[in-house]
């Protein structure tokens, strides 16, 4: 995906804003695609991608680009705010910390993120169907298959060595190719 | 770019672009650790161990956001965000900066000076992790206080008051029996309400 220049803001953009504007220009796609895959309401999806991108904004100062892509930085923000939000949902809790910062849609971003959603429907029943896989299995074939990460960046955003992220992806794999032989 | 990425963008910026304004020196960008979102309730703030009547009792978790923030709205009231205790100072440099007459201090267990602070009605959005300070509330010759400290799971707690200038370097967060309260600072306010908790106090020791 090409990146394009960075927009023009309220105030004089410094290096720091041009630079996460281009990681989430060249991101925000494959994220909300994420969260598309997993939750058939706009607004859910709206919220879940704003939290990771405001979660990457906080932990900027713990972003090292030396130590991998931006990509894989933002899918592991990206899981452990899906993670949250679940755990949120189980306990009730969801109403008050996700209205917090959440913005109303309008209805054109409405409408464009329940096609964004539509579009997901084959990933999500995949998804579904891998839903009895290991979750490192699982997380890694999303990534790599799905979400188009390559395995040394799915090896980073999971936080395994990217050894044991083929090992997972094989696997994989080798189950859903087995699934769809079986009659 | 698409609709909802475009003004995804623009709210980033406008809400919680603070860090990215910032050089990679600065408190902000040095502060650690992500927090995760929590509800502190009245209960978390009383166990911060604020000096009773003294200072107002509500409180703040932060959730995800910058190490801090300084919000300045039209109507002229200020929001305070901190999210990492160890970026006081920053916050502080941030106030002056903005000429807010505010000062963020450290509660803590071992500072040698009690409150009393001027109780102030409650600024703080429970669904923002936030302190906003209303400066009309300020009584003349007064500042404002944020008092910072972290709760046992490590989340930040604020509180707000006010005291006379100038602000002390801390406050001390453990509870203090009324008659020890150092009322030589206080507002009438704050000793006539410290009258009515001392009597209080006194009524219900006697029955």
């Amino acid at each position: 995906m090409s990146v394009p220049p960075a927009a023009a803001t309220a105030t004089p953009p410094n290096r720091a804003m041009s630079d996460f504007e281009a990681v989430y220009r060249a991101n925000v796609a494959g994220i909300t695609a994420f969260f598309a895959r997993r939750c058939s309401e706009p607004q859910s999806v709206a919220d879940l991608t704003s939290e990771t991108f405001v979660e990457a904004i906080a932990s900027l100062h713990s972003f090292d680009p030396g130590r991998g892509a931006a990509r894989a930085w933002l899918f592991g923000i990206a899981r452990h705010v899906y993670a949250r939000h679940c755990e949120r949902t189980a306990t009730g809790h969801v109403a008050v910390a996700e209205l917090a910062g959440r913005r109303e849609l309008g209805e054109d971003e409405i409408e464009e993120l329940a096609t964004r959603i539509d579009d997901q429907l084959a990933g999500r029943q995949l998804l579904a169907r891998l839903d009895r896989l290991p979750e490192l299995e699982r997380a890694a074939l999303e990534l790599v298959d799905l979400a188009g990460l390559t395995p040394h960046e799915a090896a980073r955003a999971l936080d395994v060595s990217p050894a044991a992220l083929r090992v997972r992806l094989f696997r994989a794999r080798n189950r859903l190719r087995r699934e769809e032989d079986r009659p | 770019m698409s609709t909802f990425e475009d003004r995804l963008w623009s709210q980033l910026v406008d809400e919680h672009g603070h860090p990215m304004r910032r050089t990679p020196d600065t408190p902000a960008a040095r502060a650690t650790g992500r927090r995760r979102p929590a509800i502190v309730t009245g209960t978390a703030v009383a166990a911060a161990g604020l000096a009773a009547a003294a200072i107002l009792a509500f409180g703040a978790t932060t959730s995800a956001p910058p190490a801090y923030a300084v919000t300045t709205h039209p109507d002229g009231t200020v929001t305070v965000t901190l999210t990492d205790i160890s970026a006081l100072t920053g916050l502080n440099a941030e106030l002056a900066r903005d000429r807010i007459p505010a000062t963020a201090v450290p509660l803590t267990a071992t500072c040698p000076l009690h409150a009393p602070m001027v109780t102030m009605p409650s600024g703080t959005n429970p669904s923002t992790y936030t302190v906003t300070i209303v400066p009309a509330d300020i009584p003349a010759g007064f500042t404002a206080i944020v008092g910072a400290t972290e709760n046992a799971s490590g989340q930040v707690v604020l509180v707000q008051g006010a005291v006379r200038p100038p602000a002390p370097a801390c406050f001390n967060s453990t509870p203090m029996p009324f008659h020890q309260i150092d009322l030589a600072h206080a507002s009438p306010a704050v000793r006539a309400a410290l009258a009515r908790a001392r009597q209080a106090a006194e009524s219900a020791a006697r029955r």
